[in-house]
């Protein structure tokens, strides 16, 4: 029996609902400036770049390196209590702005700097879940 | 720009409560208890108040009911530590520009009894944009600061016995403040056998939390001579923002706001940092020390924690800091204890931690608002 997932769920509004959707689909869709081509991550109306109120979404790569991390010794959330300690990393994406986020697939954290790319994780029937791992070698043309 | 407010405005009275766990009081009650004081510091009463400034404290205008008082002046700040300082400018603000003559400049934390815990579900750091990263287990200032001195050692190669001197300097401090509520002298030792938090940080890392409450009238510095005590001259001040980062750490660790502060602080002050006989450093976490030195042209970029190890900041050497033993172990007054702090150093009130012959005394906070302001025995 798989037990419920009982981790903090993401309040969804209308603004960032794009955004689910696109973990949901295995992509990460960031917001780009229609007038300067800033990219964001935060769903705001309005672009830091330029002030601007056009902005579109697009497929961002996934990929990113590890900015910084800290390590959770302390249960501020009863659904991470079975994982203490946890780590939560803060990934630089390749298109500039930063995101929180788990490390998986990987048993330590790697040194600050190590490319990352992106893991969605489902939890729940309407959320996933952006989660990075350590970059691999790549078969064909990446290799 | 700030220059014009050179010397012009200054500290006439200064107050505290008791700190600690004081249940029977709110934010409320703290924040009269220590404008008492204040006022009674000052030799003045609450009818000479013109102005009146409230952070932390609920709403201005029953903090105005239950002081029976109708200053000209009054506005309201969120209760962040970052607006000690902005509070303090803006009284100097309003008393330069002769919108109000005496200005009380208020604070209460009821924040031990009413059990604020800075983490989980009612995290509010980033101003609401933390809620966000809830699923992943992202929330507490601290473990943001933990992530940004992780990120310094990275770059830098900073160690956690760099911050285990800060840590055990200022409790050394707080051991010589009968007022302060951690008085038993630590070790760097002892800090690293602190149990983590949020891991890079020990829990020594953090500030208490404690109940408590502080005021400072704040008047022009003609009328401040009339005043029981020797005035504090507010000699010069400077806020910068940086807002970019959001509720993400940020790349420079606040460093080109408060580069923005000290580009013109210490002309306006009409002093250099060698002048300077005390600083009063923010200290919600022991890495904002580093980067608040670093920010403010203490040490080269990177070079904090060695810079800190060597012993600069203790009472004795060349910038005896946090006196009172600040937040991490006098009292979690978010900035506005440090300022009262200097002001009584500053007219030699501080007993065994006095710093001698103390006349200048510059306060930072590195945020994202960024604010520091230099007091001084004279004017200019
Ligand atoms: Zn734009």
């Amino acid at each position: 029996m798989k037990t419920p997932y009982s981790k903090p769920l993401p309040v969804i509004g209308e603004r960032d609902r794009a955004y689910w959707e696109g973990l949901r689909e295995g992509e990460v869709r960031l917001l780009a400036c229609d007038d300067c081509g800033h990219v964001r991550y935060e769903s705001f109306s309005t672009c830091p770049g330029c002030g601007g109120g056009r902005s579109s979404r697009f497929k961002a790569s996934g990929r990113g390196t590890l900015w910084s991390w800290a390590r959770f010794h302390k249960a501020y959330f009863p659904g991470f209590a079975a994982e203490m300690p946890y780590v939560v990393a803060v990934v630089a994406l390749e298109e500039g702005p930063k995101v929180y986020s788990n490390l998986v697939e990987t048993d330590d954290v790697p040194p600050l700097g190590t490319p990352l790319e992106a893991v969605f994780e489902d939890v729940a029937p309407d959320v996933t879940l952006l989660k990075f791992r350590p970059m691999r070698p790549r078969n064909g043309t990446d290799a | 720009m700030a220059r014009r407010f050179t010397g012009r405005t200054a500290v006439a009275g200064v107050g505290t409560t008791a700190y600690g766990r004081l249940p029977e009081y709110d934010q409320y009650d703290l924040g009269a208890w220590a404008l008492r004081n204040a006022l009674d510091d000052a030799g003045l009463a609450l009818s000479d108040i013109d102005g009146l400034i409230v952070s932390r404290i609920g709403d201005y205008q029953r903090f105005g009911e239950m002081l029976g008082i109708d200053p000209r002046f009054v506005t309201i700040l969120p209760g962040q530590g970052r607006m000690a300082g902005v509070a303090i400018e803006q009284a100097a603000m309003a008393v330069a520009s002769g919108m109000a003559d005496v200005v009380a400049v208020v604070y209460g934390n009821n924040g031990r009894s009413a059990g604020d815990r800075y983490g989980g579900e009612g995290d509010q750091y980033g101003s609401g944009g933390a809620g966000q990263w809830f699923p992943y287990g992202m929330t507490s200032p601290g473990a943001m600061h933990a992530m940004m001195f992780n990120r310094h050692a990275h770059l830098y190669g900073t160690r956690s016995e760099h911050l285990g001197e800060i840590a055990s300097t200022f409790r050394r401090h707080a051991s010589l403040n009968p007022d302060a509520v951690m008085r038993t002298p630590i070790t760097i030792e002892d800090h690293q056998n602190s149990r983590f938090v949020a891991e890079p940080l020990h829990l020594l890392d953090y500030c208490l939390i404690n109940d408590g409450g502080v005021a400072l009238i704040v008047t022009s510095a003609e009328r401040a001579k009339d005043c029981r005590k020797k005035p504090v001259h507010i000699r010069a001040f400077g806020q910068a923002s940086s807002f970019g980062s959001g509720s993400m750490p940020p790349d420079d660790f606040w460093r080109a706001p408060m580069q923005r502060i000290a580009d013109h602080i210490y002309a306006d002050a009409d002093c250099t940092r060698d002048d300077l006989d005390a600083l009063m450093i923010y200290d919600n976490f022991t890495p904002t020390v580093l980067f608040s030195l670093e920010g403010f042209g203490f040490c080269p970029v990177g070079a904090s924690g060695p810079w800190a190890a060597e012993g600069h900041l203790r009472l004795g050497s060349k910038f005896p800091s946090n006196t009172s033993g600040g937040h991490l172990s006098e009292s979690y007054m978010q900035g506005w204890a440090l300022n009262v702090e200097a002001v009584r150093q500053i007219r030699g009130e501080c007993g065994e931690r006095q710093v001698n012959d103390a006349g200048l005394i510059q306060y930072m906070a590195a945020s994202p608002v960024c604010t520091s302001i230099i007091y001084g025995a004279s004017p200019r």
